[in-house]
């Protein structure tokens, strides 16, 4: 299974959309703000890297050590930007700067609880991988909010200093606005599939309890959210013509559909009827050897075959949907690989 | 007769030398760990004042001498002293000396009041003198002003109770047919027998297994726990034992266990789920144990045994099939057949019914929140009812009736694994600790196991787990919850051992002898941050009850804890809401036309105006007999009021049980029983009618 971090793409673009480049005079002003700008220049390279390396890496050490490059940069920055003189005895420009270094920052580091209440999350959440991911989406929000207040300031400072801002279009912004691309069609398709496969777990988990409770509700919820998926699925649009990340999904999600609707209820049915067969054999054994009518002994014969003919109905099925299981998910694997492999552009 | 009382007098002085020569050190060593103990975890912890120690002083006289039928007024005066000042300047030096005054004074007392039983019980009741006793309902003791005044108690309370003897049906004849020369013919055995049970009283203390001194420490330390609160308790290591009993893993049994309850009964303290006694659905935590009757021989009298002594007989004895005969919290006395069996500890021990009418629904009762044998979040009930419910669904089932009533509570994680089994996700309640740290409950599954149309069932002795269940499922707008007002215990409890300081438990609990204090340590609340203490949930839909009112369940405690709120947000996702003003006038116009229902709300009206009026009874045979005549009758009514067999339904088995319970006769039998039950209740008719309206609103 491929992990990749969700946090990165959407705040990597974020910046790169905020990040301006200035055309006008050598001003005090100008100099002023493309200190600042250097800053986010050196963490837009450091992005793109870790970004690359997510997309083409093999090596899983190496995506963390750019990973902490990047966090070792924005820290840097925030402390430089942090230390720079007020301007003209205004600190709001600088101010906005820094209190946008510092979420994105702690975003990146997921330390959610400096920025959210982490206690409220937990308790609006169903597991830790719910609360996980309401946190990022709020974090990220928080970020928006913190960029849009930066520009703003940003755009002030500008004004007040007569300074055009123009958009920046060089070569690496516009690799790693591609890339945001490819990262957002994959988050959305990721997150249809990691629900039904956090749920699948789950009935899995209970399955291996033989907790009937907990594998009923988990069945139920599978059920409801591999239809959900499966919906939501026939809404993403290919990206550039590319369906294969959609199409691994939903065969995914077919498994999941297949294994909760239909194939779940024979495995509790047969819990259940091993559970019978031992109050059977109980009362059986009950009965002293010489009382024990023909019908008594046919009777639990009959029992002893009818389990024996259900056990191995059990063991098929259940060998059957472990492989169609493995298929599915090694086929989800390779094709997301894949996908970032070709879509995402490559370092250098 | 005479060499008898002797004997037994001899026992007593045996005794009070013992105790003399026994120090105090145990007892009070044991009292400074528990007020500390409830100082430290106690949910509110009771300032021990000048107030608080008076009240715990009368709690503990009246707990001794409930009706002043030991001490006299001149007995009292002379521990006044004590009254204000047990806990004076937070030192329990003086609690420890009123408690050995106290326990020197009651058993010389009750020596006393040995002679004076004995010397009434000699000679033959005089009949002919007029004399009566009052009932007026509960009230706190007044004690005798002198010897001569107690005596003359002493006289009244054995003559009534001679005559209730007399006036029990025997085997061969009905005393209420018999006229008075009749009657007076058996006069000298109800003495004997008065007797006995009075000795019977008198062993259960000065010769109590953990000896007489110690006897009187617990009552005191439960008079001081429960003025923190009636659910907090002090439990000797044989208290302990039952009150934390492991589900019995015998090979033959009848799977219940006794206790001792407020006023000296005995009651029952524990079912094992699944054994005989819970499969019989007619026994439940708290039933008083009047007689037991095996196979063979006569019925023996319960009351003034000690709680181990029933377990004792009920355990050792060689019979397979007893006959025990209950008090119900409700005041009902029935007698159960219960046949000693195996107890599978693999068996499931919830059984489903379709009950098969105009619809077609499911009925699951669960007396009880057990989890499971090995550790406190294994599979326990609520795992049972989800089998049930995967069994029941098989069957194509509409509705399902799930029936909570008499349920005492037990497991909390119990109780959340059962509500979630019908909603989706989300927060059930909270719980508040006493340093008003509130933490979420939430179900423990995302998905649901049963979607469909849901009624539960509760009255006034559901309470606890079974409160949280019924509160959840109505904030969810999830279930119709139909009956009557629930009993309202809204507090959760911790068992520490005594002398805990908490750092290994493991050791602690594996030493013997070791007492323990079950202690209140949170409230629960509601997701809307009601907490329903003391208030219970009142139902959706109310059914007259007979006994409504009569006992006020958490209402009736002086010490329970006050309900309040916590003001917190909480995220969870009502369903749309549920017509219940509708169903509830429909039910209502089904239970005024009802001849049963009608007559219940007379019945139960009558009773609760007498239950305010003085009844004076006349201790004559004749007058006597009336009495016990219109009592029997009332019982007789009420009875047969209760057993009308629905007219709606039939009770079917699931397919899945059916073969289960043709291989053994035991079970065709409680099966057959089971299934009588339920078309014999005609709350669970209504409840049955209720849900068939349900079904047709939501189809709608």
């Amino acid at each position: 299974m491929r992990h990749l971090k969700l946090s990165s793409a959407g705040v990597i673009f974020l910046l790169f959309v905020l990040t301006p480049s200035l055309v006008a005079q050598k001003s005090k002003a100008l100099m002023y703000m493309e200190k600042i700008n250097r800053e986010m220049d050196a963490i837009t390279a450091d992005s793109w890297e870790y970004t690359s390396e997510v997309a083409h890496g093999k090596n899983a050490r190496k995506v963390e050590t750019k990973r902490r490059e990047l966090v070792r940069t924005s820290k840097m920055a925030m402390e430089k930007v942090g230390r720079m003189d007020a301007f003209e005895g205004s600190t709001q420009f600088r101010d906005s700067m820094v209190s946008y270094l510092r979420i994105h920052y702690l975003v990146l580091n997921e330390d959610y609880e400096k920025i959210l209440n982490m206690e409220e999350i937990a308790e609006q959440s169903y597991d830790r991988m719910e609360a996980y991911l309401l946190a990022k989406e709020l974090a990220d929000d928080k970020l928006d909010e913190a960029g849009e207040r930066m520009q703003e300031q940003q755009k002030q400072f500008a004004a007040a200093n007569n300074i055009n801002l123009l958009t920046s279009t060089d070569k690496v912004t516009i690799k790693l606005e591609k890339a945001g691309e490819v990262m957002k069609h994959y988050n959305v398709v990721y997150l249809i599939f990691f629900k039904c496969f956090k749920q699948e777990a789950y009935l899995i988990d209970a399955s291996n309890k033989k907790d009937i409770n907990a594998m009923e509700q988990n069945k139920n919820a599978l059920i409801s959210a591999s239809e959900e998926g499966l919906d939501k699925l026939k809404g993403v649009p290919a990206y550039k013509g590319d369906k294969s990340l959609v199409y691994a999904c939903k065969s995914c999600l077919d498994f999941y559909h297949q294994e909760a609707s239909v194939k779940m209820d024979g495995v509790i049915d047969f819990y259940l009827q091993d559970e019978n067969f031992k109050k059977l054999k109980a009362s059986f054994d009950l009965k002293p050897q010489k009382e024990r009518t023909n019908a008594d002994v046919s009777e639990y014969n009959d029992a002893v075959k009818e389990l024996n003919r259900k056990l191995n109905a059990f063991n098929k099925q259940n060998d059957g949907m472990n492989k169609a299981r493995t298929g599915a998910l090694n086929d989800w694997d390779r094709t997301a690989k894949n996908f970032l492999d070709k879509h995402i552009p490559k370092y250098k | 007769m005479a060499p008898k009382n002797g004997c037994i007098l001899l026992l007593l002085g045996i005794s009070i030398s013992c105790f003399a020569a026994m120090a105090q050190e145990v007892p009070c060593r044991q009292m400074t760990m528990l007020v500390n103990m409830l100082e430290k975890y106690h949910y509110k912890p009771v300032e021990l004042n000048q107030t608080t120690s008076a009240e715990i002083f009368d709690d503990f006289i009246e707990r001794l001498d409930p009706y002043g039928n030991i001490f006299i007024s001149g007995d009292i005066k002379a521990l006044e002293p004590y009254k204000n000042n047990l806990f004076i300047m937070h030192s329990d030096e003086k609690a420890c000396s009123f408690l050995k005054s106290i326990t020197e004074l009651y058993l010389r007392k009750l020596q006393k009041t040995d002679t004076l039983v004995s010397s009434i019980l000699e000679h033959p009741f005089d009949f002919d003198v007029n004399d009566s006793i009052v009932f007026t309902g509960h009230s706190q003791a007044n004690f005798a002003a002198n010897d001569g005044e107690l005596k003359k108690r002493w006289v009244r309370r054995l003559k009534y109770k001679a005559l209730n003897i007399l006036c029990t049906p025997a085997e061969e004849a009905d005393p209420i047919a018999l006229d008075n020369k009749q009657l007076l013919l058996k006069e000298a055995g109800a003495r004997k027998k008065l007797m006995s049970q009075w000795r019977r009283f008198l062993q259960r203390m000065t010769e109590h297994p953990s000896g007489y001194e110690m006897f009187m420490a617990e009552q005191f330390f439960n008079t001081i726990a429960n003025r923190y609160d009636p659910h907090t308790l002090y439990l000797s290591a044989a208290g302990k034992e039952r009150f934390l009993l492991p589900i019995s893993k015998e090979a033959r049994a009848f799977g219940l266990s006794c206790t001792e309850g407020k006023n000296g009964e005995v009651e029952i303290g524990y079912l094992t789920p699944g054994g005989p006694a819970w499969k019989s659905n007619q026994l439940h935590r708290g039933d008083v144990l009047l007689q037991l009757k095996w196979p063979e021989g006569e019925a023996l009298d319960l009351s003034y045994s000690s709680d181990s002594e029933v377990d004792e007989i009920i355990n050792n004895s060689g019979y397979d099939k007893m006959w025990l005969t209950v008090k119900k919290a409700n005041g009902m006395v029935s007698t159960v057949a219960l046949v000693r069996e195996t107890i599978d500890v693999e068996e499931n021990i919830i059984a489903g019914y379709i009950l098969k009418g105009e619809k077609r629904v499911g009925y699951i009762s669960l007396p009880g929140f057990y989890t499971s044998r090995d550790d406190q979040v294994g599979l326990g009930c609520a795992n049972d009812v989800a089998k049930e419910i995967f069994k029941l669904q098989k069957e194509n089932i509409e509705g399902l009736i799930l029936d909570l009533r008499y349920n005492g509570g037990g497991s909390l994680h119990e109780a959340i694994g059962l509500a979630g089994i019908f909603i989706d996700q989300g927060p059930l309640c909270m719980a508040k600790d006493r340093y008003q740290n509130v933490r979420l409950m939430k179900d423990l599954n995302r998905g649901t196991v049963f979607n469909g149309p849901l009624v539960v069932m509760v009255n006034g002795f559901s309470a606890s787990a079974s409160e949280l269940v019924a509160a959840g499922l109505r904030d969810y707008n999830r279930a119709l919850i139909v009956g009557s007002n629930t009993f309202g215990k809204a507090i959760a409890q911790v068992t520490f051992p005594l002398d805990s300081d908490l750092t290994s438990l493991h050791n602690l609990l594996n030493q013997k002898n070791r007492a323990f204090v079950n202690i209140t340590v949170e409230q629960l609340y509601r997701v809307n941050g009601i907490s329903h203490q003391k208030t219970g949930i009142a139902p959706d839909i109310e059914l007259p009850e007979l006994f409504t009112n009569l006992d006020d369940g958490e209402t009736s405690e002086p010490y329970a804890i006050l309900p309040d709120r916590v003001d917190k947000k909480v995220y969870y996702t009502p369903l749309p809401e549920l017509p219940a003003t509708l169903l509830a006038e429909k039910s209502r116009s089904r239970t005024e036309q009802h001849d049963v229902f009608t007559k219940i709300k007379q019945l139960s009206d009558s009773l609760r105006t007498a239950r305010k009026q003085k009844e004076i009874l006349v201790l004559k045979p004749a007058a006597f007999s009336t009495y016990v005549k219109k009592d029997r009758e009332l019982k007789a009514f009420t009875a047969r009021l209760m057993k009308a067999p629905a007219a709606n339904y039939s009770v079917l088995a699931t397919r899945f049980d059916e073969a289960v319970i043709k291989s053994n006769n035991f079970r065709k039998e409680m099966n057959a029983v089971l299934m009588k039950k339920l078309t014999d209740d005609i709350y669970i008719e209504e409840a049955y009618s209720i849900l068939t309206d349900l079904i047709d609103t939501q189809k709608k």
